[in-house]
């Protein structure tokens, strides 16, 4: 494992000195809300497209259409991005120790968000989880996230 | 948190004015479901989601952030037994002022850093030093194991080193220490990285080495590529099940048995959307799932879409389809939806949306080969949008349920 990281480190140090020369810091850019609404699902590099002067890569951000599908790298690292739009009980309504309903029936109506468990999830289960599991141990496994599973799979 | 929350009042008092938000999303639910007290009981369900922000978003300083549920049976059936009535998702005090590069929270928060994705009862800190390094740390009791045994020998803790700059390469180097009843049960440490493509798009990846069996669990690697109207997201990801589930897996009785199976799942494909105008997108999915050792890859291709009006009325699509090995891994979904606010030009605070699932399964499941949902709602806003009212009816028809009629209705009040 030393035999890799040690290059891979250099490889960075080298990378981390250009990108200082070249853009300011990251957070220190952000105010704490988007100074503008940015309504719907917007694709943030509509606007943020100056590659050579941002400090993020915005691209992260775009909201396509699976975006509520694949936002874990955009969000893992750059939560204060997420947040100056949303509320934390946005994300919360799916990400959370048990959040009470599937987020569909949680925000019932909203058929324009993509959220998880969308209609009869309780049979399609038995096949997204027998393909995935690793999809399911992401949020449920826990050993409260699990107990809604328990009460089944005992 | 006891002595958290004066100290917060205490720095809040000092502070400039705050906006202090409290919405309140009271939801009745009506269903019926076979319960220990015989079948199709009556259940009748009503929660409160309540969240609290109090926060200067222009010049920033101490905030408060609290967000939980609760529910309670109006029927009194015993339904939810095994279910707890409530959760505080999170109530922490955070410390952020714009434009700067420190961010600490105190209180129960959910950690995303590199290889953690947990909430913790406990304090983080976020800082950096120009475009060159950003740390992150974090320290407490795991909120998401159960405190039968109390929480000592609990212990959540980690952070991430990131060095470099997104616009051009980084490098985080991320750890996590999780012990429950003072055994250690997901340690794990990993690497990440987004490298830059210049103007076309980037990668990003992120690998976690299991160091409770000393093997790597997790390779996890994506890249945007943008070309005009068109964005493509490949994608490669592999897990090994005896170091993904691990320890953890253990805990619970749901996941267990796939650590000991020596199983790896690779999984690659790619999302491309176009959107040759402003109003409409069309996109494609794949995914090939393939395997070690079981015998029996599945792949996963779909079609999606979606018109969208400038007065913000849309209509959208999906069709996908699940191809496992065998009729029993194989179904075929379709599900279209609509949304339409001020319907007819008669109101413009009203909204109405229609969604309609179809699924059909290659093997029948109890004797059922297809599955379908349909649901319509209406919603309309009073009092400058502080008072929303919402009204669902959802009718679903599967392998499980002959006819499961729901009624939800929502009350939101913003305080």
């Amino acid at each position: 494992m030393k035999a890799t990281i040690i290059p891979a480190i250099a490889f960075a140090a080298v990378f981390a000195l250009v990108a200082l020369c070249r853009a300011g810091s990251t957070r220190e850019n952000l105010p704490l809300r988007h100074p503008e609404e940015a309504p719907g699902r917007p694709m943030c590099t509509d606007c943020h497209n100056d590659y050579d002067s941002e400090a993020f890569r915005y691209s992260l951000f775009d909201h396509t259409l699976t975006f509520g599908d694949d936002h874990r790298f955009a969000a893992r690292n750059n939560t204060p991005v997420c947040q100056m739009c949303h509320r934390p009980a946005f994300c919360a309504d799916c990400h959370g120790i048990r959040t009470g309903l599937k987020p569909s029936l949680r925000d019932h109506g909203n058929v324009k968000r993509r959220t998880p468990h969308r209609g009869d999830y309780l049979t399609r289960h038995r096949i997204d989880g027998r393909i995935d599991p690793t999809t399911c141990f992401r949020c449920h496994g826990s050993p409260r996230s699990a107990r809604q599973c328990a009460q089944c799979h005992r | 948190m006891l002595l958290a929350v004066p100290v917060f009042f205490a720095c809040s008092l000092a502070a400039s004015a705050a906006d202090l938000s409290v919405t309140s999303d009271t939801l009745f639910q009506f269903l019926e479901r076979d319960t220990p007290k015989g079948n199709d009981q009556q259940v009748a369900p009503i929660y409160d989601y309540l969240s609290v922000d109090y926060q200067d978003t222009e010049n920033g300083g101490f905030s408060l952030h609290a967000y939980g549920w609760a529910r309670a049976d109006m029927a009194g059936s015993d339904y939810f037994s095994d279910d707890p009535d409530g959760e505080l998702a999170y109530a922490y005090i955070q410390y952020a002022k714009p434009y700067s590069p420190w961010q600490i929270r105190l209180g129960r928060q959910h950690i995303f850093a590199g290889v953690t994705d947990d909430s913790v009862d406990g304090l983080s800190v976020v800082t950096g030093w120009r475009s060159l390094v950003s740390v992150s740390a974090f320290g407490g009791v795991p909120a998401a194991f159960d405190t039968d045994n109390g929480t000592n020998g609990d212990v959540l803790a980690g952070g991430r080193l990131a060095i470099g700059n997104e616009a051009v390469f980084l490098l985080g180097l991320s750890a996590q220490y999780l012990t429950d009843d003072s055994q250690e049960i997901d340690n794990k440490a990993g690497v990440d990285t987004t490298i830059a493509l210049g103007n076309v798009g980037d990668i990003h990846g992120l690998s976690s080495y299991n160091y409770d069996s000393n093997r790597w669990q997790e390779h996890r690697y994506e890249a945007y590529v943008r070309m005009g109207p068109v964005v493509l997201k490949p994608l490669v990801h592999h897990f090994r099940y005896n170091d993904y589930f691990g320890e953890r897996g253990q805990r619970d009785s749901v996941f267990g048995y796939l650590n000991g199976t020596d199983e790896t799942l690779t999984l690659f494909g790619a999302d491309g959307n176009w959107s040759p105008a402003g109003w409409v997108t069309m996109g494609l999915r794949y995914r090939r799932y393939a395997y070690r050792i079981r015998n029996d890859g599945a792949n996963y291709y779909a079609l999606l879409g979606r018109a969208v009006s400038d007065n913000d009325r849309e209509i959208g699509f999906e069709a996908g389809r699940m191809d496992g090995a065998t009729d029993e891994t194989a179904y075929t979904l379709s599900r279209i939806y609509g949304h339409l606010p001020n319907p007819l030009g008669l109101d413009p605070k009203t909204v109405l949306t229609a969604d309609f699932q179809w699924v059909r399964y290659d093997q029948p499941i109890f004797d059922q080969d297809h599955a379908y949902t349909g649901s319509m709602s209406a919603g309309r806003s009073f009092f400058h949008e502080m008072v929303l009212v919402k009204a669902t009816g959802v009718y679903s028809r599967n392998p499980y349920y002959d006819q499961d009629v729901r009624m939800l209705i929502t009350l939101r009040i913003v305080y």
